[in-house]
């Protein structure tokens, strides 16, 4: 029994018993008119009474505000703290300049890493470069365990968000840089009396004590003492299989799934358990869960009218658990339903990969020859807006190609850098298309999402390279302006829809648009290092990322 | 009632059941009845499982959910939305409990409620919901059943619940961790 389980029936079970007495209530109202007037008279005549702490509370204000001033000014050695989190636990205390104070590791592992290394003052890029080394050489990041936690605090939001994308961006350079497949997952974080707490009684980092806090928050059933315990890859892997927000953080690259059975295999052992081809199954869920001490995957999916639902250890390949269920509105609801060419996005966050081994997403759309969605008897209806949403838009499984990696793929063909790229939706052929310029060029590119091939790649001669090579150093690159969208954002799945980097001798900059559910971000930032963001615009009530670019990041 | 209408009390829905809720306070008011109905569709699991666990008495925990409600329809227009609706209810229901609390000291000790013999007097209460509510009545202690039925019912996050019961973020982690371990175990005893 899961910990969501227990706290489902808990919730069934209270509701169960709430005695309806809302009529004695609403009759008890009758006539209470009167007295809630004369209440509200004597709030407002003792409102007025306590009129003079208002001005008496500015002036303490000004004066704590002073007092904290100056403590900060005298108190200000420690400008930072970054934290590292693999296994190895490590954190670095920086001053104003960037300089290493202190170095601290937190567990044995942080201690190998360290080793002999005396960092003081020494600036932090070379610090942070000799440690990812030394957890290179020692073995902490390799194939099965590729996840980084890095987390930056600072009482400065806006210098916690610049240092945070910018470590992320160096630290996937060098892991790209020694041909590890790494996945990096930066945050930002203030100082919390409970954080703190938490760490010190789990011997963890703050950082990984509020990733590990806002799983908690965000996913049903979690238990705070058991995630503390799982390395940042675990942490990093229930992430992205329940697809949760990670407030005040982004994060590139995928978390490797290499030390487990993977969902092909998963898949494999159910459709055999039930003597069954895997193209026979329909309406396939599964993701990866922790819960009691373990990994499994939590699978579901229909037979011939029948729900199966298989819980497999994620390592051994054992099943768990195993139920059986006919669902006799399954056929009747399927035949009302016109058909669909492939699975429709569910409200629950889920990968439908097909029931062989092929990959995902191209299996995806092989195994849905019928219609796969469907309203469980018990569900209520959905909403009619949402559902001609759904209908329309391109399933969730598309796998199409993410911002990051559509910049990415124009700077591994063509070199440079990527000057202008803007995602194009069509939900028959979603375009990436842009511009990237090197040495004398430029190329115009339009780059499909869906097959990840060039559809357009015209090269011509031009110029405008020359005008700010000899500033590239002093720049942030378009992946690093990226990053701190996304951590500024908020929300790790933020997208990257338009980005363009606008060249100008004193204040370059680059300049976009993103998307998050019903939030649009208008962005510019400097291009010089450490200067930040230019301009910050959210419309906190746009659908354009509901209609457009809900599957995509 | 519609359970139905009490699902709307959860987690995914948090933020928008918080304007709703500032709403229908907003309408509350005015006197508006309807509103009040709404209101008490939403919550009135959540300040009935509350009273509840403090009480540990049906009766007295539906005294405190009549009274909320009237409390809340004399006071709304005292209300200031601070985004924080559930709170402001719940901070009511509280201070009722603690009241009936007290009042019941002064007149006798109460004898402590047969639970099963109570939740079996309900007829919309099955037997698992029985199992699941006897163990949370006997089996933890008020903390613990205070921290559940805010997290599960309410769809307080912890740090929520550790605001709201004014004790360490840590300490209801840990409660609740050992809250849901021992619900786990007597529940698996059972089936």
């Amino acid at each position: 029994m899961h910990n969501k389980d227990i706290e489902n029936k808990v919730k069934t079970a209270v509701q169960h018993s709430v005695p309806d007495i809302l009529d004695s209530i609403l009759s008890d109202c009758e006539g209470l008119e009167g007295e809630m007037l004369r209440m509200n008279t004597q709030t407002s005549k003792k409102s007025k009474n306590m009129s003079w702490i208002k001005p008496l509370a500015t002036i303490a204000a000004v004066f704590v505000l002073l007092f904290v001033g100056l403590t900060s000014y005298l108190n200000m050695a420690i400008d930072s703290i970054i934290s590292f989190d693999i296994n190895p636990s490590i954190e670095l205390m920086v001053n104003r300049k960037e300089k290493v104070i202190r170095v601290k590791a937190l567990n044995e592992d942080g201690e190998k890493v360290i080793g002999n290394m005396n960092f003081k003052n020494t600036d932090l890029d070379i610090a942070v470069n000799a440690l990812i080394g030394s957890m290179l050489t020692n073995g902490y990041i390799d194939d099965m365990q590729n996840s980084i936690l890095i987390s930056v605090e600072n009482s400065n939001k806006d210098k916690s968000t610049n240092l945070q994308a910018r470590l992320e961006g160096e630290v996937s350079r060098l892991l790209d840089a020694s041909n590890v497949d790494g996945a990096v997952l930066s945050q930002s974080i203030v100082e919390d009396k409970d954080i703190e707490d938490l760490a010190k009684e789990n011997m963890i980092t703050k950082g990984k004590a509020q990733l590990v806090l806002q799983l908690v928050e965000k996913h049903e059933g979690y238990d705070f003492e058991e995630l503390a315990k799982l390395s940042v890859n675990d942490l990093n892997l229930l992430v992205e299989s329940k697809k949760l927000d990670i407030e005040n953080s982004s994060k590139v690259g995928k978390a490797s799934d290499r030390a487990y059975i993977g969902t092909d295999k998963a898949i494999s052992i159910a459709v055999n358990h039930v003597g069954a081809k895997g193209s026979d199954i329909k309406d396939l869920e599964i993701e990866l869960e922790y819960d009691d001490g373990r990994f499994i995957y939590e699978m579901e999916f229909y037979l011939d009218g029948i729900e199966y639902e298989f819980d497999i250890h994620a390592i051994s390949g054992e099943i768990l658990s195993f139920e059986k269920d006919r669902d006799d509105n399954y056929k009747d609801t399927v035949s009302k339903e016109s058909p669909r060419p492939t699975s429709a996005p569910t409200n629950k966050p889920t990968e439908k990969p097909s029931p062989t081994s092929a990959p995902t997403s191209k299996a995806t759309e092989k195994a849905s020859p019928t219609p796969t969605t469907r309203p469980k008897a018990s569900q209520k209806p959905v909403d009619p807006t949402k559902e001609a949403v759904e209908a329309t838009a391109s399933p969730k499984t598309d796998n199409l190609m993410s911002a990051a990696a559509a910049r990415k793929a124009v700077m591994d063909r063509f070199g440079g850098i990527v000057q202008k790229i803007e995602y194009n939706y069509d939900s028959k052929n979603p375009l990436y298309k842009g511009e990237a310029l090197k040495d004398g060029y430029e190329v115009d590119f339009e780059l499909n999402a869906r097959s990840k091939e060039f559809k357009k790649w015209d090269v011509e001669n031009d110029d405008e390279w020359d005008e700010f090579t000899h500033a590239l150093e002093k720049m942030i690159t378009m992946d690093e302006a990226a990053a701190m969208v996304i951590a500024r954002s908020g929300m790790s799945n933020t997208f990257i829809q338009k980005i363009e980097f606008d060249w100008d001798d004193e204040k370059p900059l680059y300049k976009g648009e993103a998307f998050n559910k019903d939030k649009k971000f208008s962005f510019e930032i400097h291009a010089y290092k450490g200067k930040g963001f230019y301009k910050w615009d959210v419309d906190n009530d746009d659908d354009t990322w509901e209609e457009k670019f809900y599957n995509i990041r | 009632m519609g359970i139905d209408n009490l699902r709307h009390t959860n987690r995914v829905n948090k933020k928008t059941d918080a304007k709703k809720l500032d709403l229908y306070i907003e309408r509350i008011a005015n006197y508006d009845k309807d509103a009040l109905a709404g209101l008490y569709h939403m919550t009135s699991a959540s300040v009935y499982s509350f009273a509840l666990s403090l009480l540990k008495n049906i009766q007295d925990a539906e005294d405190v959910l009549h009274d909320t409600y009237l409390q809340v329809y004399k006071t709304a227009a005292s209300y200031k939305s601070m985004n924080k609706p559930l709170a402001w209810i719940l901070t009511i229901a509280r201070n009722l409990s603690l009241m009936k609390l007290r009042n019941r000291k002064k007149i006798v000790d109460s004898k402590p409620q047969d639970w099963n013999s109570a939740f079996e007097a309900i007829p919309s209460v099955t037997a698992e919901d029985r199992l699941v509510l006897v163990s949370c009545m006997d089996k933890l202690t008020d903390e613990e059943r205070q921290i559940i039925m805010l997290h599960t019912v309410s769809g307080y996050k912890h740090r929520e619940v550790a605001g709201f019961l004014k004790i360490p973020l840590s300490t209801a982690l840990s409660k609740y961790h050992r809250a849901i371990k021992k619900l786990r175990i007597l529940l698996l005893e059972e089936n």
